[in-house]
């Protein structure tokens, strides 16, 4: 049955509340719709992911106005001649209709959604390539109407194995358009020739409201037309179809069942679905074994059913054949920005901490906290080192690149001090500094940077795998160097004027 | 476009609404009240300004851009500077030409357009900048960071033969390989023959649409080309109609660049030259214009004065060119005129488009050494290296070649002392230009980002040049024979 939801609660359930004057902004989207947001019968919001095997095929998904009914695609293999398509061949996809001011969720709730009032329907389609060659250059375009095609766009598929580079990003969320587009210019810079990139959650601010994920795509412009994507749902993807306070006024529903992935979430990625997890986990949970040398294992934090989601997490890793394990999802392991710790978050962490202890996984990194915080599990870590050399289990990371800043306390960190197994350390941190990562694997070592928007390198290891599988990790010089703080750059204000 | 020389002032007509575009206009050609098609081009001066130019629908009057050092701070653009920009007002379907006003059937229900000008000066040199522009009142483009140029040090740019055909569609995969391949580049020369049409804001459209933000973060040196003319119908003296080819309004309103004192009217922003540093001048001849004589002293000067260590003069027509070309009476007057001032400066690098092939030739100080060429092999004392190159969807023969000898055919002028190096059919390229002190490398690439031709170049304190060919100078020569079918561009859009 439907349930028709007149009043739906703007806010999403999160550790930040959503500030009000943003919804007051968003009213000027209908009433003034930008070309960069409208949807027409030319093809646009094009996105390349994974579904499948990565070796040999992707996915394109696109939007369109509802004129444009058929999802056709066409793809060859590059050459270098002047006309590489003659010998195109045309694959069809799906087409899924959105109806934007009355958002159907996977449960067929429906939300009257005012931020998109007065925007017609639209449809996304995609299509999945299959049977490609690995480690091959293909030149693929979708088509909106007959005659209205995208460009040509050239797409590596994955390697078999061997050396390669990945990109993550933590919460765009804020200034998307206007300030994030720097950050996301700046990582096509300093890695042109990056595989993928993941994004960490919280992509936008306001997960329903058209207008932000026209920013969104906006602002990544053909980064995904080369590099496909990985993408987290963060709290900020999430819709709460709630009247209803949580238990104790608000705070709890932090994780309730009611709340779901945004409805545009899932017409617009093609992501992969595990057939074993519960349908509100689809598309959001999931992995993706990029090649021999990195398989990615993707939670949803804030969704349901956790136990379930760590099961799995536990027997995908250990099934895995891949040399480096990287899990991501958008709430972080371990992190301080003061304040009390959410019960229902404090519950996953230590859930999550316990499965951590038993996997095999070299790299956790998260978003949320809007700073940049970075650490080590290890057996005799010490704390805030930035020693020569350290022998680690697994390596933390939390970064974000929008405009909305938080401040790392670092005395908060004996908050988990008390935790009975394992010792954990904070070896790099920083605030009002939009970063971005940057992943090299090339065999047993893995080395990471964190970037600045300037392409500057503000923390990095090397981590390199023993025969025994032991991991060792050094930090690059600029682990050592200040943290930025809020009193050593310039001055901050809150991010609520950027459109 | 520079407010000062233009010919077509901006009249404000209150009651001129913005066009609503047409049916068919896409949405990635249509104006509106955001800023569109940004470019980023260089001022007299690369080290302490550059300029950028946008496009809006004609509700945008009076506009401005902002611009800040660019830091790692979340909210950098605090204290940015604002600077109010120039708008012109053109009329899209009776083009304004110097030659009187062109009724564009390219244009027709797309009314007036307005583009904004704004030129940052005083910058650092060396240092990144972000900044935006804006249309309407709130209107902005995001930020973008460019790069000011440094006194001296090493440079890396990009050059693209004739882009023109297939623009969105195909030539979009070569720009976007060249950004991927250098991203970091400090600027991309586009050496004429952008569009097909020269009046056709459809092509514009193309173009802007495949380079994007690209466009916007690295400057660009346009270079004007025979497709950069339109064709007028005026009446002559004898009041019969009379054909005129002239240069496309469109150049200057979407394009701002250096003013050239020496130079008359009709070549500003045409004909200009960047100082780009100590180590790179580059001299941009407009050779789709009559006016030879004219910039022919004025690049003599200009070569003559210039104490840059590295040379290049890019236009969009080549020297070394098909028979048929040669048999043109205005393709040798244009040759008599400027092949005498580079060979008698020296001149490093010659960068051309127009003939739609791949073409590398080599002045030699000596004798004829073709033979003796080998990878890594002896270095060749030569004087300028002359590349044509195109980048688009259009693909030619390449001139007849003897087939024995690989040389000029028959027939040919007689070019001595000129060793043909590398050819290509049926295979868009780019250009990576690297400049480090007295060494300069070259790199041709294909879409797919392999390397075609290579070599470096080294010169020594009295500008004595060697050359030492690349391993892939000497791969298989790519023929229409050897590669994939071609078909004529027609259909693309």
């Amino acid at each position: 049955m439907t349930l028709l939801k007149s009043t739906i609660r703007a806010g999403i359930a999160g550790l930040t509340a959503l500030a009000l004057p943003a919804l007051a902004i968003a009213h000027e989207g209908h009433r003034d719709q930008p070309p960069w947001q409208e949807a027409t019968s030319w093809p646009d919001r094009i996105i390349t992911t994974l579904p499948g095997d990565p070796a040999t095929g992707f996915a394109v998904t696109w939007r369109t106005s509802i004129d444009v009914t058929v999802a056709i695609a066409e793809i060859v293999p590059a050459s270098e001649v002047a006309r590489f398509d003659l010998t195109a061949r045309t694959v069809r996809g799906e087409t899924e209709q959105l109806n934007l001011t009355e958002l159907a969720t996977a449960g067929g709730e429906v939300m009257r959604e005012i931020h998109n009032t007065g925007l017609p329907t639209v449809n996304y389609h995609s299509v999945e390539f299959e049977g490609l060659e690995p480690d091959t250059l293909y030149a693929w375009r979708v088509r909106g109407e007959a005659g209205q095609w995208s460009a040509w766009r050239q797409y590596r598929t994955a390697p078999l194995d061997g050396p390669l580079s990945f990109v993550f990003f933590g919460d765009a969320q804020t200034g998307i358009r206007s300030h994030v587009t720097r950050v996301f210019d700046t990582a096509r810079q300093y890695a042109p020739n990056a595989r993928f990139a993941i994004h960490g959650g919280d992509l936008v601010n306001t997960p329903f409201y058209d207008r932000e994920w026209a920013e969104w795509f906006e602002a990544l412009g053909p980064t995904h037309y080369v590099m496909p994507a990985i993408l987290v749902a963060g709290n900020h993807d999430y819709v709460n179809l709630s009247k209803d306070e949580g238990e104790d006024g608000g705070d709890d529903k932090l994780f309730i069942a009611d709340k779901t992935v945004s409805p545009i979430w899932r017409p617009q990625f093609a992501l992969p679905v595990v057939d074993s997890l519960p349908v509100d986990l689809a598309e959001t949970v999931y992995d993706v074994r990029y090649s021999k040398d990195i398989h990615v294992f993707v939670l949803d934090s804030s969704g349901v059913a956790f136990d379930q989601q760590l099961a799995w997490l536990e027997s995908a890793v250990s099934a895995s054949d891949a040399r480096w394990k990287v899990l991501t999802m958008h709430h972080p392991l371990y992190s301080f920005v003061g304040g009390r710790e959410h019960p229902a978050h404090k519950e996953r962490r230590e859930q999550m901490a316990a499965a951590l202890e038993d996997l095999d996984i070299d790299v956790v990194i998260t978003g949320h906290r809007h700073s940049y915080q970075r650490g080590v599990i290890g057996d005799d870590v010490a704390r805030f080192s930035v020693g020569d050399e350290q022998e680690v289990d697994t390596v933390f990371i939390i970064t974000a690149s929008s405009t909305k800043r938080g401040e790392s306390k670092v005395e908060g960190w004996d908050r988990f001090s008390d935790s009975e197994d394992g010792d954990y350390a904070l070896t790099r941190y920083g605030d009002n500094v939009p970063l971005f990562a940057v992943f090299d694997l090339d065999g047993d070592t893995l080395t990471y940077r964190a970037v600045d928007a300037l392409g500057e390198v503000y923390d990095g290891f090397t981590l390199t795998k023993g025969p025994d599988g032991a991991k060792r990790l050094v930090n690059a010089p600029e682990a050592s160097e200040e943290p930025k703080s809020y009193n050593n750059t310039a001055p901050y204000i809150a991010w609520d004027d950027l459109r | 476009m520079r407010a000062l020389l233009a010919c077509v002032l901006l009249a404000f007509a209150p009651s001129a609404m913005a066009h609503p575009p047409t049916p068919e206009t896409p949405h990635w050609q249509a104006a509106s009240s955001w800023p569109d098609r940004i470019i980023t081009t260089f001022t007299e001066v690369p080290q302490t300004g550059f300029a950028v130019t946008w496009r809006t629908d004609t509700s945008v009057g009076r506009t401005i851009a902002q611009i800040v050092e660019a830091t790692p701070d979340t909210r950098f653009e605090l204290d940015a500077e604002t600077v109010l920009a120039e708008t012109e007002s053109i009329d899209l379907e009776a083009v304004p030409t110097e030659a009187g006003p062109m009724n564009s059937l390219e244009n027709i229900g797309l009314g007036r357009a307005h583009y904004h000008s704004a030129v940052f000066t005083g910058l650092k040199p060396d240092t990144l900048y972000a900044w935006r522009v804006q249309g309407g009142r709130g209107h902005w483009s995001e930020w973008f960071q460019t790069r000011t140029a440094a006194a001296s040090g090493p440079i890396r740019f990009v050059y693209f033969g004739d882009a023109q055909n297939g623009i969105r569609s195909h030539w979009s995969r070569v720009i976007r390989m060249a950004y991927q391949t250098v991203p970091d580049a400090d600027f991309f020369l586009h050496a004429g023959d952008l569009v097909q049409k020269g009046d056709s804001d459809y092509n514009w459209a193309e173009w802007f649409d495949a380079g994007d933000f690209i466009h916007a973060m690295l400057p660009a040196i346009p270079v004007p080309g025979n497709h950069e003319n339109v064709t007028v119908w005026t009446t002559g003296a004898d009041g019969e109609p009379r054909r005129e080819r002239v240069r496309t309004p469109l150049w200057r309103v979407q394009f701002t660049l250096p003013a050239e004192p020496a130079l008359p009217e009709a070549l500003q922003e045409q004909a200009y030259q960047i100082h780009y540093s100590e180590d790179l001048d580059i001299f941009v001849v407009d050779s789709a214009r009559d006016e030879f004589a004219d910039q022919a002293a004025w690049l003599d000067a200009a070569l003559e004065a210039s104490t840059a260590r590295w040379k290049v003069v890019t236009m969009h027509h080549p020297f070394f060119a098909p028979p048929e070309m040669q048999a043109r009476a205005r393709d040798m007057d244009r040759q008599r005129a400027f092949l005498p001032v580079i060979q008698h400066h020296e001149v490093d690098l010659v960068l051309t488009g127009h003939i739609h092939t791949y073409g590398r030739l080599t002045g030699l100080e000596n004798t004829r050494n073709h033979a003796a060429r080998s990878a890594g092999g002896t270095p060749t004392d030569i004087d300028t290296i002359y590349v044509v190159s195109a980048s688009g969807a259009k693909n030619d023969q390449i001139w007849s070649l003897h087939p024995d000898t690989g040389d000029f055919g028959d027939g040919a002028p007689d070019y001595q002392n000129m060793s043909i190096d590398r050819v290509a059919e049926n295979t868009p390229m780019f250009q990576v230009i690297e400049i480090d002190g007295g060494d300069l490398s070259y790199e041709a690439r294909t879409a797919t980002g392999e390397v075609y031709d290579a070599f470096r170049v080294t010169k020594d304190a009295v500008g004595h040049k060697r050359l030492v060919e690349g391993q892939q100078a000497f791969g298989d020569t790519r023929y229409f024979s050897n590669t994939g079918n071609y078909e004529e561009w027609w259909d693309l859009r």
